[in-house]
């Protein structure tokens, strides 16, 4: 499988009902195996499958939920 | 002319408001925020644009989203 791993950052969270908004819908995507957010660090690390997602694409899923988000790594 | 619509929006706290209030701003021109209030969770635009348009481009946040009403019409 083509399974890789992201790191983007998170800004504009404030409390874990914004971090657990954030993992419920980026993990309900299509290719998109686990979000996890870390709150004190304002990123998100997400698995994906690369034939369907990039770094780019998750921090943009991110930023168009209206958390500014730019790929980290 | 531009149209004022009121939007009830599951908002929780201000990062929410604040996510709600991005995602309007890309939407560019055309589009006013009246008001953005968490308590109520109300969302007050005007704009020309439908409030159907509004309404898709809010519920990009993840967040459930009901159109409430047309207040009132505005002449400019």
């Amino acid at each position: 499988d083509n399974l890789h791993q992201g790191k983007v950052s998170v800004e504009g969270m404030t409390c874990m009902s914004c971090v657990n908004h954030i993992q419920d819908t980026i993990g309900a995507k299509e290719g998109i195996l686990n979000c996890t957010v870390s709150l004190q660090e304002k990123t998100a690390t997400v698995i994906f499958d690369g034939s369907l997602w990039n770094g780019e694409s998750v921090a943009e899923a991110i930023d168009d939920m209206g958390f500014e988000s730019k790929l980290i790594s | 002319m531009p149209q004022t619509h009121t939007f009830e929006m599951g908002m929780t706290c201000g990062s929410c408001a604040n996510a709600a209030r991005r995602v309007l701003e890309k939407m560019g021109e055309g589009i006013t925020i009246d008001s953005i209030d968490v308590p109520t969770k109300r969302i007050v635009v005007t704009t020309e644009k439908s409030a159907e348009e509004v309404k898709t481009q809010l519920e990009k946040t993840g967040k459930a989203v009901s159109g409430v009403r047309i207040t009132h019409i505005e002449s400019h």
